[in-house]
């Protein structure tokens, strides 16, 4: 039986009917067209699902919907405001972060969750909290610059 | 994409709702926490609950609060991140939060809980396996069937318990906290395991893990934990040694606490270890002495990916010589 | 004109669909949906090796959802596969010959009634007997799993140039030595998927992740027996290839059999378990002999390899023919010998895999010379040195360098990173190593033949450029706009690219090879000519001046003289359409390099590549002696890939491969159960290398631009992941003093070899 599940996604109040199995990745992906976030293993192991619940990083292939219940989620679309690219989408994109991009949504929110948590992450740091994110592409180097580059020295 | 079974849903707002629905649904439904065991677990039908019942709508589950008698109770919600950072742990309990940095990688630990992480289920190469995948092979012990493709002869089932949070709680003595609609109870941590791959906890149906309470530490004393797997991230533990030690104020082993994990189906603790230096001035011949007493506790089959059960085996002495090495001059230990 | 006078080759251009990826607006296969879509899945053999005697999809046909079933039975065409003489492939199968090997396929509503379907189709299989292990399988009265295939060799290649028995007599030294490298996954992101549709009159559109487009309809029409007019296959973006996606996989096929047979547009997304069991890196054993000269000049070499194809042939004539020929790049090798054998197991497929076939001999050869160097008591990089290729040089095997400077590259990374100071540390378990390979830029072995780009400006001056060339991630699609931005003097804002449709594009072989910026780059340049040669003469005209004296550049055309005799870009576009007899601007290059053979039948001679890249790679790691954990601290590489047309690609191509490398050094490996089972298909399991395992990498480049590439470019893509592996197996026993001949580096290999050297070294 379907279940009303009410949301915010990306400043958007959403509701939507959906079978109470469903995953947080199949309902955006699926029922509401937001196809940044991406499948790469469906287990937890990849990362390039990562979406953020009320500002924390989460794995939306492993988050039933249903627990998401009244809660604000952001996705890699929800970034860009007013037409702008966030800033972290902005360096991705001049760092030559980006190769095959698919990886790209995932590390992207990562990298925005620990720059909301910690506005000068070291490269230590910054290694830890995207070492969740595989990409098979760029070595991890320009997205570690990318990143870097918006550290904030307090 | 992996698809969920079709399953239904609830998440009461109050403990006491959940007990009344777990023990009227008892085996067909699962508490849900995190999800990052349980579901992978779904997906690949090791697990095919027709209930989901979520515990995340009660905060009390979240709370931890530190009391100088009682210790620190964590709520089994309480997440591994919100642990991690957790000042109270930070201050107490270091091989707590080295233990939550370790698991999997930084979105695991957002989701992940620490009821789920000591609820955690075994593993092994044969078990956490597509459907389909494990269609080709006869059904094993753990998923109901007769056979062990890790250890043919024998009819026990050797999956691992892979968990970073127990040894560590194991080695700092913790209690849990289990409800359920019969009441509540109390019980050492080192109670809570089985032993059997199949069916790794002693938990009782309809039970729900509460809180785990980790006693206070007394005078000079710390905590270390350290894991080996293959990388950096990611990767479960293929080996992990937690250890509590305490100092006398001259310096002699006044305490000390071993656990191991991964190397077994359930994490334990190897008092031959601890034993062999409490009351002692803690040398290096001892330490060693007491990593040898470790590694003979540790007895890991061919079911992890990444090593050999002769090299984790070989790694727990290792490891628990260097947490024990480490905690030993932390403490000011003249290590000789 | 060097470097420095130019616009755009030469500077850091980020992609020019970066903004799209990082927006998550950019579609993959996974993220495209079409009404009334179906689903469909593959239903895989639970056998290594079984005949379907029957397939019984009535209990599946009766569910409520299910559209259709298919199964080996309904593929009416012939085989197919990437080369003539080798196809095996039918995509769905009636003789099933590993683990998963799909055999029916099924289309539903939704993804969940499809997998239900699978459980409800009933196979009856004869089981057959099975061989897993190549050397088993190439004895006579192994288990026959291609009938045309005696003793399953699927391909065997050999060469013997110069005298290699008289080579080895003038040596002062000799080695043997065998190695061992494994077989990984290409463990791309993005899983692999294909979305069709098909339309009322039978017309037939493919969406799909591939690196080869062109090669998917060739296969595709030939597998269904339908006409080649009636197939267009487009490449969606594509997250990742590294050639496992060069082939057409059987996912292709099926989508398109069954969106034919349900006239409904059907899609098929792997799962990550699917994903993996597609194709993965051959493992090779490699026997080594190389004869030296006391001053270290290598007077003759014989390799023999064995390598494993799995259950159908793929690449393999051209990997074990890439084999012995990556082995004549680097080394002046006057004699050299080589016997390559693939052969068929009942296990999934190997194919081509960046560095395609010269991985897996290089990490030999170069660990090899390293053992060499030490037991004639020479330093590593002077023995490299002493062999290292030239400019104009031409080997026993025909193959001709027209730009050349590895011996640059070996001297250039030695002094950064401090060589011989390293070298002389002692007791840190710290240590350094070296290693150089070189590649080709598209081998000219069967189907490599030109590629094509078709350009368009438009009346406001805007670009639109049409290519073969397939972006699969590596950023072609930027690189393209970045000669035309420079030929044009035109931001790469105002350039939009169209690249891989089968049906608007010229044709392209594909993404292999490293053949897509020389190739697809000078097509792609003779276009851009075309339109400003046109323009220029309009300009001429109007600025009153000569063709020859008319620059492009900044969105003006002016008088190389007199930059005030100028008009805009823009404006001369459509200018040029108005004038004259009102001509459209459209430029036309196709391309192929001129001085290249085609390699002889029988000896295998010919310069199979245009140019060749070449570069050196230094690993510094630190050990762990007692748990034998291996730390990658650095990589340097002097890399000669001639001009660099934009340095933060041809950096990420560094990195990129600096990660797979250490991947296969030290962490991945697929493993096999004694069914023949791929036994870790998952992210998990399988394990590439996180954030946490990559060091920082210094790229030096120490090209000259290349006569023959586009703005004098070479390859990039695949030549420095095969230098990664021997650089850090070198570094090792430079660090510990043990050599690991196994792959991969294991913490227990290093300790058992630790051990070992104890034990020796003890009485
Ligand atoms: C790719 C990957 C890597 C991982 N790496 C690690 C690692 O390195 N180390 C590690 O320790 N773990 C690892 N994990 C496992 C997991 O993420 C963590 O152990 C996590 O802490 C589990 O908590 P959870 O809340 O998500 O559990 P859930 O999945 O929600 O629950 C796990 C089990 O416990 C039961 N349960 C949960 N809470 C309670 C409760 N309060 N009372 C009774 N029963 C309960 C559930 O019913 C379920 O059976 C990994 C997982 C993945 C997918
Ligand atoms: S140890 Fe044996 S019984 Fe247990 S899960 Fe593995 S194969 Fe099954
Ligand atoms: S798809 Fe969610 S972690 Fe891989
Ligand atoms: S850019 Fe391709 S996987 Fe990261």
């Amino acid at each position: 039986m379907k279940r009303r599940l009410e949301l915010t996604v990306n400043d958007e109040c959403l509701d939507v009917e959906i079978e109470p199995h469903r995953t947080l990745l199949e309902v955006l992906r699926e029922e509401l067209g937001f196809t940044g976030a991406k499948e790469g293993c469906g287990l937890g192991a990849c990362g390039a699902c990562t979406v953020l619940v009320d500002g924390a990083p989460v794995l939306s292939c492993l988050t039933l919907a249903l627990e998401v219940q009244g809660k604000t989620v952001t996705t890699v679309e929800g970034l860009v405001k007013n037409g702008q690219p966030d800033p972290v989408q902005k360096a991705f994109v001049d760092h030559g972060a980006i190769q095959c991009g698919f990886c790209t949504p995932g590390s992207v929110m990562s990298a925005k969750a620990l720059l909301e948590k910690n506005s000068n992450p070291s490269g230590q740091e910054i290694r830890e909290a995207l070492a969740g994110n595989l990409c098979r592409c760029t070595g991890y180097q320009k997205i570690i610059e990318a990143v870097g580059s918006l550290a904030k020295p307090r | 994409m992996m698809r969920l079974p079709k399953m239904d849903y609830a998440a009461p707002p109050t403990l006491s709702e959940v007990c009344v629905l777990m023990s009227e649904q008892q085996e067909k439904a699962e508490l849900l926490a995190g999800g990052t065991d349980l579901l992978p677990a779904c997906k690949l039908r090791n697990k095919q609950p027709t209930l989901l019942v979520s515990l995340g709508k009660i905060p009390s589950l979240k709370d931890i609060r530190f009391d100088e008698s009682e210790g620190l109770r964590i709520g089994a919600m309480t997440s591994l991140n919100a642990l991690r950072y957790d000042p109270l742990a930070i201050a107490h309990y270091p091989a707590l939060i080295e233990a939550a940095a370790a698991v999997g990688t930084t979105q695991l630990q957002h989701m992940g809980t620490l009821g789920g992480n000591i609820c955690l289920d075994t593993r092994c190469t044969y078990y956490n396996q597509s459907e389909s995948w494990r269609q080709t092979r006869a059904v094993c012990l753990k998923m109901g069937g007769e056979v062990c493709h890790v250890v043919p002869k024998g009819n026990k089932c050797y999956a691992v318990f892979s968990g970073d949070m127990a040894p560590v709680l194991l080695a700092l003595d913790a209690r849990l906290k289990l409800a359920s609609s019969a009441g509540e109870r109390s019980l050492r941590l080192s109670e809570f395991y089985s032993g059997d791959g199949r069916k790794p906890l002693l938990i009782r149906p309809g039970e729900i893990l509460e809180a785990v309470i980790v006693p206070p530490p007394a005078g000079k004393e710390s905590s270390a934990y350290l894991k080996y797997r293959v990388r950096g991230a990611i990767d479960f533990p293929l080996a992990g040694v937690a250890v509590r030690l305490a100092a006398t104020a001259d310096g002699l082993c006044r305490d000390c606490s071993v656990a191991i994990t991964a190397v077994s189906s359930a994490p334990v603790q190897v008092p031959e270890a601890a034993d062999l230096l409490k009351g002692k001035s803690v040398t290096a011949e001892l330490i060693n002495k007491a990593a040898q007493e470790t590694s003979r506790a540790a007895h890991p089959v061919a079911n992890a990916f990444g090593a050999t059960p002769s090299y984790r085996r070989k790694m727990i002495g290792i490891l628990t010589r260097r947490t024990l090495t480490s905690l030993a001059q932390n403490l000011g230990m003249a290590v000789r | 004109m060097n470097s420095e006078s130019y616009a755009y080759i030469g500077r850091k251009q980020p992609q020019i669909d970066g903004l799209a990826k990082a927006t998550g607006e950019a579609k993959f296969t996974t993220d495209l949906v079409l009404p009334r879509m179906l689903i469909g899945k593959l239903l895989g053999s639970p056998y290594p090796h079984a005949r379907v005697r029957n397939v019984d999809a009535s209990r599946a046909l009766a569910l409520k959802g299910v559209k259709a079933v298919v199964t080996g039975k309904d593929v009416p065409g012939k085989k197919y596969g990437v080369f003539v003489s080798r196809m095996d492939e039918t995509g769905l199968t009636v003789k099933a010959r590993f683990v998963g090997d799909p055999v029916a396929a099924v289309a539903a509503v939704d993804e969940e009634t499809a997998m239900e379907a699978l459980g409800l189709i009933s196979v009856d299989y004869e089981i057959l007997p099975a061989v897993f292990d190549p050397e088993e399988a190439m004895k006579e009265g192994a288990p026959v799993i291609h009938d045309e295939y005696e003793r399953n060799i699927v391909a065997d290649t050999h060469y013997d140039f110069g005298d290699v028995e008289a080579g080895f007599r003038e040596c002062d030294h000799i080695r043997e030595d065998n190695f061992f490298s494994q077989t990984v996954s290409h463990a791309t992101l993005e899983p692999r998927g294909v979305l069709a549709d098909c339309d009322v009159a039978g017309k037939l559109t493919l969406w799909t992740s591939t690196q080869a487009p062109f090669q998917v309809r060739r296969d595709i029409i030939r597998a269904l027996d339908i006409p080649a007019s009636k197939l267009r296959v487009i490449k969606a973006h594509v997250g990742g290839g590294f050639g496992g996606k060069a082939d057409t996989y059987p996912m292709q096929v099926a989508a398109t059999l069954l969106a034919m047979k349900t006239g409904r547009p059907l899609k098929i997304i792997a799962t990550r378990e699917e994903e993996i069991n597609v194709r993965r890196r051959a493992p090779m054993s490699i026997f080594t002999k190389t004869g030296v000269k006391k001053d270290g000049a290598i007077m003759a070499q014989y390799l023999k390899i064995l390598a494993d194809s799995g259950a159908y042939s793929s690449t393999s004539i051209l990997m074990m023919y890439n084999s012995g020929l990556t082995c004549m790049i680097p080394y002046r090798i006057p004699n050299f010998k080589y016997d390559g054998y693939q052969i068929y197991t009942n296990k999934m497929v190997t194919g081509a895999m960046r560095g395609h076939g010269a991985n897996q001999p290089r990490f030999a050869v170069e660990s090899q010379l390293d053992m060499i160097a030490e037991d004639i008591g020479m330093d590593p990089a002077d023995l490299r040195l002493r062999n290292a290729s030239q400019k104009g040089d031409t080997t026993v095997s025909g193959l001709h360098f027209v730009s050349c400077e590895l011996s640059r590259s070996i001297e250039e990374s030695t002094r950064n990173v401090g060589w011989k100071e390293k070298r002389r540390q002692k007791g840190t378990n710290r240590g350094i190593g070296i290693a150089c390979g070189g590649f080709v830029c598209g081998a000219r072995i069967s189907g490599h033949t030109a590629s094509g780009t078709n350009i368009h400006v438009h009346e406001d001056g805007g670009v639109t450029v049409i290519t073969g060339s397939a972006d699969i991630g590596q950023g072609s699609n930027s690189v393209m706009a970045q000669f035309v931005a420079e030929e044009l003097g035109i931001p790469l804002s105002d350039i939009s690219v169209i690249a891989a449709d089968t049906e608007t594009t010229p044709i392209d072989n594909g993404t292999f090879s490293s053949r897509v910026t020389f190739y697809g780059g000078n097509a792609t340049l003779l276009a851009a000519r075309e339109v400003k040669q046109m323009m220029a003469g309009i300009a001429a005209t109007l600025l009153k001046s000569n063709a020859e004296d008319i620059v492009f550049r900044d969105k003006l055309v002016f008088v190389r003289d007199d930059p005030s005799r100028s008009i805009p870009f823009g404006k001369l576009a459509k200018a040029t359409e108005g004038m004259g007899h009102g001509r459209l601007i459209i430029g036309q290059g196709q391309w192929a390099p001129t001085n290249t053979q085609f390699p002889d039948k029988k000896t295998k001679w010919g310069n199979v590549s245009g140019s060749y890249s070449f570069a050196t790679q230094i690993a510094e790691v630190e050990v762990d002696t007692e748990t034998g954990q291996v730390k990658v601290i650095s990589i340097t590489i002097g890399d000669d890939c001639g001009q660099v047309i934009n340095p933060l690609s041809v950096q990420g191509q560094a990195d990129g491969s600096v990660a797979m490398g250490i991947g296969h050094a030290l962490l991945e490996q697929l493993l096999f159960g004694s069914n023949g089972q791929l036994m870790n298909p998952s992210l998990l399991d399988f394990k590439i290398p996180t954030a946490m395992e990559c060091p920082p990498t210094t790229l030096l480049e120490v090209g000259t631009p290349d006569p023959i590439g586009p703005y004098g470019a070479k390859e990039i893509g695949e030549g420095l992941l095969i230098t990664t592996v021997p650089a850090i197996c070198n570094a090792i026993y430079n660090a510990v003093g043990v050599r690991i001949t196994e792959l991969p580096i294991t913490p227990e290999k290093i300790l058992k070899a630790l051990d070992e050297k104890k034990r020796r070294e003890k009485p």
